[in-house]
C-alpha cells in the first residue's frame, strides 16, 4: 500500500507539465494565470516513508491480526497518527500524502492551479487513518471513524481505498447521500491507485456506487455504473452478477 | 493470524466467485441422480437457482461489511445464507459436501463412496458463508464462535485447504497442538490436489510453517529446522522461515550448551 520513495527529479518535470497545462477537459478556460515565481511557494514532493512510523504500522496490523482492534487503536494508530499530525502541523503550507508519483503529481498540479504553497508526502498518515477507521468501525463507532477519514480525504483527496471506507461509514450511519458523494469521488480516483491495489480499489469503489444506487432505487444509475466497471474490469463476476440483479429488479419492477 | 488468511482469501483467492455459476445445480452423488442433469423448465430447481444467486449476491455483501470493519452485518449476511441452506439440505439422506473446484467435489463422491454412503455435492456458496462468518466472528473476538463456524466449513468441505488452515490456526492460537499439527498436516496433504491455482503455493507455504511451529512448540527442533529449510529451499525470500529458522537454531544451541 504504502507508496514508493523520494523522487525529487521526476517530480520536478511533472511539475514543470502541470505549470504548462490548460484546464481539465470540460472546465471552462480560466483567464491566464501568473504561476507564481517564488520558489518557496512552489509545491515539493518527498515520499520517501518513514521507517519507523512504518514499523509502528505493521505492529498495528499484527494487533488487528490478533482480534484486538482496542489495542491496535489506542496502543498503535493513534500514536501513529498523533506523530505525523505534530511533523505535518510544522510544515507551512497545505500537506497532501501521496501513494504514488501519479498521485503527488495531481496534488501538485492542484496546489499551482490555486496558488498555494503545498508539500506532497508519503501516504503513512493516511494509511493510519484508513486502518483506524476500520478497527473503529468494528468497536461501532463509525463517528470517530468517519471524522478520521474526513481529514484523511483533506489529506489525500484523490485516495480510492480513504474515499472507499468514507463511504461505508457514512452508510454504516444512513448518510446516504454523502456516501453516494464519496464513493462517486472514489471511481473517479481509481486511475490513481498503485497497481497492486488498483483491481480491488476499483471493485470496491464501483460496488459501493451500484449498491447505493440500487439502495436509493435508481437503477437506470446502477446499471450505468456496472458497465461501466465492465469496461474497467471486463468479465468481472460481481459487476456481472449486479448487472443482472439490477435487470432483475427492473422488471421486476415493470 | 486469523485475518491475515482472511485478506488473503478475499484478495487473492477469488473463493467467492470461482465457482458460483458451474455449480448452481446439484453435482452427480455416489449413486448417480437425474436431478441435476439439464432438465428443461423445472420451477423447483429454476427456484433454487434464482435462490442460489441471490445467496452468492449476499455472501459479496458480507464480504464488502466484512472488508470495511462491519462484522455484525456482515455477519447477519451470512446467518441468511447459512438458514437457507439449511432448510434446502435438513431432510436430505445423504451426506452433503461443498465443493469449490470439480477436483475437490469428485474427491468427496470418492470419499463418499468409498464409505458406502450416498451424498451430494452443492456449490462452496454454504461452506464460505460459514468461513467468513468465522473471520467476522473473530473480528468480534468471539473465538467460541469463530471455531464453531471454521469447523462446520471444515465439515462441509473437509479437503479445502483454506478452510483447514485457518482452522489450524486456530487451534494453534489455542495451543491445541495435536489437532493443529493434525489439520495443518491435511491442508498440506490437499493442498496439492484441492487449491485454487492461484493460491497453491501459498497453501503449501502456509502449510509447511505451521506444521514446523508446532514441532518447534513441542521440541521436535530437528524437524522444524528441516521444514524450514524445505521452505527456504523452495523461497529464499520467505522471511518468515528464516526468522523462525534462527529461533530453532537458537534453541538448539542452548539445549547443546546445557548437555
Amino acid at each position: 500500500m504504502r507508496g514508493g520513495n523520494s523522487h525529487p527529479l521526476p517530480i520536478l518535470v511533472l511539475l514543470a507539465c502541470a505549470a504548462c497545462a490548460g484546464p481539465p477537459a470540460g472546465e471552462t478556460a480560466a483567464p491566464p494565470v501568473k504561476v507564481p515565481l517564488v520558489t518557496s511557494s512552489l509545491p515539493t514532493a518527498d515520499l520517501t516513508p518513514d521507517p519507523a512510523l512504518g514499523k509502528a504500522l505493521r505492529e498495528g496490523l499484527l494487533a488487528v491480526r490478533a482480534g484486538d482492534p482496542r489495542r491496535a487503536v489506542n496502543a498503535h494508530f493513534n500514536p501513529v497518527i498523533n506523530i505525523y499530525e505534530a511533523r505535518y502541523r510544522a510544515v507551512p503550507g497545505r500537506v497532501y500524502c501521496a501513494r504514488s508519483m501519479e498521485e503527488a503529481a495531481r496534488y501538485m498540479k492542484d496546489a499551482l492551479r490555486a496558488h498555494q504553497p503545498a508539500r506532497v508526502v508519503e501516504a503513512g498518515l493516511v494509511l493510519a487513518y484508513v486502518y483506524r477507521a476500520r478497527e473503529l468501525m468494528i468497536l461501532d463507532d463509525p463517528v470517530a471513524a468517519q471524522a478520521g477519514l474526513e481529514r484523511a480525504r483533506v489529506l489525500s483527496p484523490a485516495n480510492a481505498a480513504v474515499l472507499v471506507q468514507l463511504g461505508a461509514a457514512y452508510k454504516a450511519q444512513n448518510k446516504t447521500p454523502q456516501a453516494l458523494e464519496a464513493y462517486q469521488a472514489a471511481v473517479e480516483s481509481i486511475d490513481l491507485s498503485p497497481s497492486e491495489t488498483k483491481a480491488r480499489e476499483t471493485i470496491d469503489a464501483f460496488y459501493g456506487l451500484g449498491s447505493t444506487y440500487v439502495a436509493l432505487g435508481r437503477l437506470d444509475e446502477a446499471e450505468a455504473t456496472y458497465r461501466r466497471c465492465l469496461k474497467v474490469l471486463p468479465g468481472n463476476a460481481l459487476a456481472e452478477m449486479e448487472l443482472k440483479e439490477v435487470q432483475r429488479q427492473r422488471t421486476q419492477g415493470r | 493470524m486469523m485475518r491475515a488468511g482472511m485478506l488473503a482469501v478475499l484478495l487473492t483467492s477469488g473463493l467467492v466467485f470461482s465457482t458460483g455459476h458451474a455449480w448452481a445445480q446439484d453435482q452427480p452423488a455416489a449413486q448417480p441422480q437425474t436431478q441435476g442433469q439439464a432438465a428443461p423448465a423445472d420451477p423447483k430447481k429454476e427456484a433454487e437457482n434464482a435462490e442460489d444467486q441471490a445467496m452468492l449476491r449476499l455472501l459479496q455483501e458480507g464480504t464488502q461489511a466484512l472488508r470495511t470493519g462491519q462484522p455484525r452485518q456482515a455477519i447477519a449476511s451470512y446467518d441468511q445464507i447459512i438458514a437457507t441452506y439449511e432448510a434446502r439440505y435438513k431432510n436430505r439422506k445423504e451426506k452433503v459436501y461443498c465443493g469449490s473446484t470439480p477436483a475437490e467435489t469428485l474427491a468427496y463422491m470418492v470419499l463418499a463412496a468409498s464409505q458406502k454412503q450416498s451424498a451430494i455435492a452443492v456449490a462452496p456458496t454454504w461452506a464460505v458463508a460459514y468461513f467468513l462468518k468465522g473471520f467476522a466472528q473473530f473480528d468480534l473476538q468471539d473465538l467460541p464462535g469463530a471455531k464453531a463456524s471454521l469447523e462446520r466449513a471444515r465439515d462441509l468441505s473437509p479437503y479445502n485447504p483454506q478452510f483447514l488452515i485457518e482452522l489450524a490456526n486456530l487451534y494453534k492460537s489455542e495451543k491445541n497442538w495435536p489437532l493443529a499439527l493434525e489439520t495443518y498436516q491435511a491442508a498440506k496433504e490437499h493442498s496439492a490436489a484441492f487449491s485454487l491455482p492461484q493460491a497453491k503455493a501459498t497453501n503449501e507455504m502456509k502449510a509447511q510453517h505451521g506444521i514446523a511451529f508446532v514441532y518447534s512448540e513441542t521440541g521436535k527442533l530437528d524437524e522444524a529446522e528441516a521444514i524450514y529449510k524445505q521452505c527456504l529451499a523452495m523461497n529464499p525470500q520467505d522471511a518468515y522461515a528464516q526468522h523462525e529458522l534462527d529461533y530453532v537454531t537458537q534453541q538448539k544451541a542452548k539445549q547443546a550448551h546445557v548437555h
